[in-house]
């Protein structure tokens, strides 16, 4: 057994995407036809063998609670208690960014009594960063190093979203020299921080205790001033890499999933991207439908024109109706002679026909959940 | 145990041999169907949405499949405490291995395990039919009636009455004869193969059955005519609505084109009990720059570059460019290689069609069936 917990941090005043994120916390936004953000840090950690996680959620829980359940769409056992949904959130407005939430941790002090028999180790990971990643290769590279910390980074990342992203900069020999608090300082080919650290277990909890008496609020912060007394190493990872923390870059990742390449990274790995399941019925073509370069998920009714875009389950696509470069997602109904072009549509919405909404690639247009236009 | 009014049983040991290839490995009940489903993923559904959590899975032939597809229940919320899915095999004991030699021979092999639920009514099903049923208002008539024995039965069209079980009946539905495959019917109210017995009753009939030497064990043959024999209340339930017996290649085919149809008497696309089954993780389905697909059913993990009509797509399958597929079935993990032509076919699990091959034919008055 690996004496490594998984905790799944909430970060809500850095990721801002709009209305999606109005009424559930970033975890549970949907992507990619049948998936929510949070499916992707937490099958990493399924697929590498942590079978003790907690999630931190935001008051906004009912999304999270609901679909993540007692984690048995992601293998994991309610009679082990492998999954914790954990309090959060409850940061103090102060204007600055908190990267890594302290008192996300201190509030959750019955986690880590729960996990101490057991664990050694921890692996912090953001909830909006997509990637299909080998974690096993990561505990192998912080054993080797032995050290107190390793954050993993995509490496020579040139970004056209990143505002609030935290970049590193590493020495030949793997260590952390420096953390760049964020973007002004990085625009181009820097190494981008993926989201995922590794923390040996005890320093964490001296650090944290340490918070309650100085009142320091972001892990990131107390990390980046110790550097020349922990062991800091930086991970270099290759593959496949976006986070999710605005509207824009919630667009362009559901559009890179066009690319087959991205697609086979993400999904058609041994290590599976888990999710909730649900008893859909196959996606129904009616004669009318034409579709191209789309990704659907099942449960919907095409039965328009759907080229370059994502629809989701159950979204129903009438007859007449034209989506280009969109999103549309679960229990949507689209119906007849209206057309979507670079639309984010999120749950529920109705269009009705005759409709016609038309973002643009720069800025998408995004309709709230439950809308009837 | 439970206080459990009423249980099922399930006969899926079947082999189903006239299904040919799709039964070459698998038990019947275990034959996909509809793209993502099993042929049982109906009787299943069925039991949960009729409150009935209780159901005893018979089976025998290949049970390997069905076995694994079934696991503890959860997918049809049927993993409940003290109740849920018994897989039920033949066995041995001190007097010799013995298999299930009939219908109502492997019930008779399990009678211990529906004591241990004694239920006032025990649900006799078939792993093998598409429907969605209500057991419990057929429950519900059973005990108005307070029917020793109900059958569950539909008009067939008046040609098709000899192919099936035809119950005579009085004006109060009581059935007052039961003729196996007449020739010449006097009605059409069909026998679905669903029964609700007594459990007293049927218990004991069993006991007497396993007795007699020239008894075939079955059922249809044998446990209801000597019900019936005995002058017991015996009632038809009479059923409206889409029910399917896919026992044979081309019976199984054309339900599955049913679902392609816009059908009043069966919505495969309704809420109303949803049918469940064991639910995969792949991703959703890809569509290619120069796809297209018309009038027909996808399901997650596909991919599709080719041309796709008339057809339903299972679990993970990949239609390569310029490949087309047309009138077909095609169970999951299979692969249509670029340019090959599937038409009128049925493609079992995991095949491979290579690349420019042409099988099968839309004039064809068969069905072609690769696996």
């Amino acid at each position: 057994m690996k004496r490594i917990a998984g905790i799944i941090i909430n970060c809500p005043n850095q990721n801002n995407l709009e209305a999606m994120t109005g009424h559930r916390s970033i975890h549970t936004v949907p992507f990619g036809g049948k998936y929510r953000l949070i499916d992707f840090p937490l099958s990493n950690f399924v697929n590498s063998g942590i079978r003790k996680i907690g999630v931190i959620g935001s008051y906004k829980y009912r999304s999270l609670a609901d679909h993540l359940g007692s984690g048995e769409d992601w293998n994991l056992s309610s009679k082990s208690n492998d999954l914790s949904i954990l309090h959060g959130g409850k940061n103090k407005k102060i204007g600055e960014i908190t990267r890594i939430s302290i008192q996300d941790l201190i509030d959750n002090k019955a986690f880590f009594r729960k996990i101490a028999d057991t664990t050694d180790h921890i692996l912090l990971s953001n909830c909006n960063s997509l990637s299909n990643i080998d974690v096993e290769e990561i505990f192998d590279f912080y054993k080797e190093k032995e050290a107190d910390v390793v954050m993993v980074y995509k490496p020579n990342y040139t970004s056209d979203d990143l505002y609030k992203g935290v970049a590193v900069e590493v020495k030949r020999n793997g260590e952390i020299i420096k953390i760049l608090n964020n973007s002004d300082e990085c625009m181009d080919h820097f190494n981008l921080y993926a989201g995922m650290m590794f923390i040996k277990l005890d320093i964490l909890e001296n650090i944290i205790e340490d918070a309650e008496e100085s009142g320091e609020l972001d892990l990131m912060d107390v990390v980046q001033s110790n550097l020349d007394r922990l062991k800091v190493y930086g991970f270099e990872m290759n593959g496949y890499l976006k986070i999710v923390n605005s509207l824009k870059s919630y667009f362009d990742a559901s559009m890179y999933l066009l690319d087959p390449e991205i697609q086979r990274e993400l999904f058609y790995s041994k290590r599976k991207i888990y999710t909730k399941t649900k008893d859909n019925h196959p996606t129904k073509y009616n004669d009318k439908s034409k579709i191209r370069n789309s990704i659907i998920a099942s449960g919907a009714h095409i039965n328009g024109t759907v080229e370059n875009s994502i629809i989701f389950r159950e979204a129903t696509i009438a007859e007449g109706a034209v989506i280009r470069n969109s999103v549309i997602m679960q229990n949507c109904v689209i119906e007849k002679n209206t057309e979507i072009i670079n639309g984010i549509l999120d749950k529920y919405v109705r269009v009705t026909e005759g409709k016609v909404l038309k973002g643009t690639e720069e800025k998408p247009i995004l309709i709230k959940k439950d809308s009837v236009i | 145990m439970t206080d459990t009014k009423c249980i099922a049983m399930l006969l899926a040991g079947g082999q189903g041999s006239r299904l040919k290839k799709l039964t070459k490995d698998n038990a019947k009940p275990g034959v996909m169907f509809g793209g993502k489903y099993r042929i049982i993923d109906f009787s299943l559904s069925n039991c949960f949405h009729s409150d009935i959590f209780t159901i005893g899975v018979l089976i025998q032939y290949k049970p390997l499949i069905l076995g694994r597809y079934i696991g503890n229940g959860s997918s049809w919320a049927l993993d409940k405490i003290d109740q849920g899915i018994y897989i039920l095999p033949p066995y041995a004991d001190k007097e010799g291995e013995r298999w299930y030699r009939g219908t109502a021979h492997a019930v008779y092999q399990n009678i211990e395990f529906i004591d241990m639920y004694d239920p006032e009514y025990v649900l006799v099903l078939s792993g093998d039919h598409i429907y969605k049923m209500d057991y419990s208002e057929m429950l519900d008539y059973a005990e108005e009636k307070e029917a020793d024995l109900t059958v569950s039965v539909m008009e067939v069209e008046w040609k098709e009455a000899s192919r099936f079980g035809i119950m005579n009946v009085d004006e109060e539905n009581k059935i007052i004869e039961f003729e196996e495959k007449p020739e010449d019917p006097k009605n059409n109210m069909a026998s679905m193969g669903i029964y609700i017995f007594k459990w007293k009753v049927l218990r004991d009939a069993l006991l007497r059955d396993a007795e007699d030497k020239d008894s075939s064990h079955d059922f249809g043959k044998n446990i209801i005519p000597m019900i019936l024999n005995e002058g017991r209340n015996v009632y038809a339930f009479p059923f409206e609505g889409y029910w399917r017996d896919v026992g044979t290649i081309e019976s199984y085919y054309e339900a599955n084109m049913d679902l392609l149809k816009e059908r009043e008497d069966f919505d495969l696309y309704s809420k109303n009990m949803r049918v469940y089954s064991n639910n995969t993780n792949s991703q959703p389905h890809y569509v290619g720059l120069y796809a297209s697909i018309n009038n027909s059913l996808v399901c997650d993990g596909c991919i599709v570059e080719g041309t796709v009509t008339n057809s339903i797509l299972s679990y993970d399958v990949k239609i390569g460019k310029n490949a087309i597929v047309k009138d077909s079935i095609i169970f999951s993990n299979a692969e249509i290689e670029d340019g090959a032509v599937v038409e009128r076919t049925i493609i079992g699990e995991n095949m491979r069609i290579k690349k420019n091959k042409k099988i099968g034919s839309v004039d064809s008055d068969d069905i072609t069936v690769v696996g």
